[in-house]
């Protein structure tokens, strides 16, 4: 339950950031 | 599923892949906590899930999910019953990933992402594959086909190798296997001793007591298989 909880407080924001991060390709970290 | 822009999500997947994959519809758990060091914020959406992931099912997303441990299973195919038997070193794959966010916290950057031999089959390999257009062949390419090659040969040396060494989401996930869920138990009444699951386990497990709660247990069912008298099974705690 803690972790839900926790994961819940940080939806709101993290949810795009990591939306972000898959959206946008880090080209340094795949070698290009 | 991430080939559609709809479908590449902000959720963090629980085992260890490459969101550099055009494919990609998840976060790396191991990427995401890197982002969120250098961004100096804590990662509380990951932290969140990997916890739930692994209270409900412990290290079982490393046996019945990940991408790159199906590799090494593929590999084991190529290797048969001749794995080298080596000591299993549970503490390594901690090191490892203190070691992770410790260069992410430093550099600032997500080193690990650019030697991850699972960025470079997912990540590398598969943009480049997708973008054809974008095939070079640079030092920061050159260096993800050497980790990648590295942990191939020593997979066929040594069964698992990666996810029972050096795999950070391993340690991350077999933190929870004392407290999931989902778990293997003995029946001790049942067992003699025999030591066939021992034997078949692929990553090493040398202790009755530890199937299960190691944090090498990836709750893959090989020794449930394996055992004649059916002393072991899968148990969902209440």
């Amino acid at each position: 339950m803690a972790f839900l909880a926790l994961m819940m407080l940080g939806v709101k924001e993290d949810y795009l950031i990591v939306q972000d991060l898959v959206r946008i390709v880090c080209t340094s970290c795949i070698g290009l | 599923m991430g080939f559609i822009r709809i479908f590449k999500t902000g959720f963090v997947c629980p085992f260890l892949y490459c969101y550099g994959c055009p494919f990609a519809a998840f976060g790396c758990p191991i990427g995401i906590i890197q982002n969120f060091v250098t961004y100096g914020q804590v990662p509380w959406f990951a932290i969140g899930s990997l916890g739930v992931y692994g209270t409900l099912l412990g290290r079982a997303f490393c046996g019945w999910a990940c991408p790159f441990g199906a590799l090494h299973d593929l590999l084991s195919y190529f290797r048969g019953d001749k794995s080298f038997k080596v000591r299993p070193f549970w503490y390594i794959k901690f090191i490892m990933l203190f070691i992770v966010l410790g260069a992410a916290w430093y550099a600032m950057d997500t080193v690990f992402c650019k030697y991850c031999p699972a960025g470079s089959l997912f990540g590398a390999i598969f943009f480049r594959l997708r973008y054809p257009q974008s095939l070079t062949f640079n030092l920061p390419f050159a260096i993800h086909m050497f980790t990648l090659g590295l942990t191939i040969v020593l997979a066929l040396l040594i069964s698992r190798f990666w996810c029972r060494y050096l795999c950070p989401m391993g340690a991350i996930a077999g933190a929870f296997n004392k407290v999931s869920i989902v778990n293997i138990s003995l029946d001790e009444k049942k067992c003699k001793e025999c030591f066939v699951c021992l034997e078949t386990c692929g990553m090493g497990i040398t202790k009755l007591e530890d199937i299960g709660s190691s944090t090498d247990c990836i709750l893959c069912g090989r020794c449930i298989e394996a055992c004649p008298l059916k002393a072991l099974s899968f148990t969902i705690k209440k």
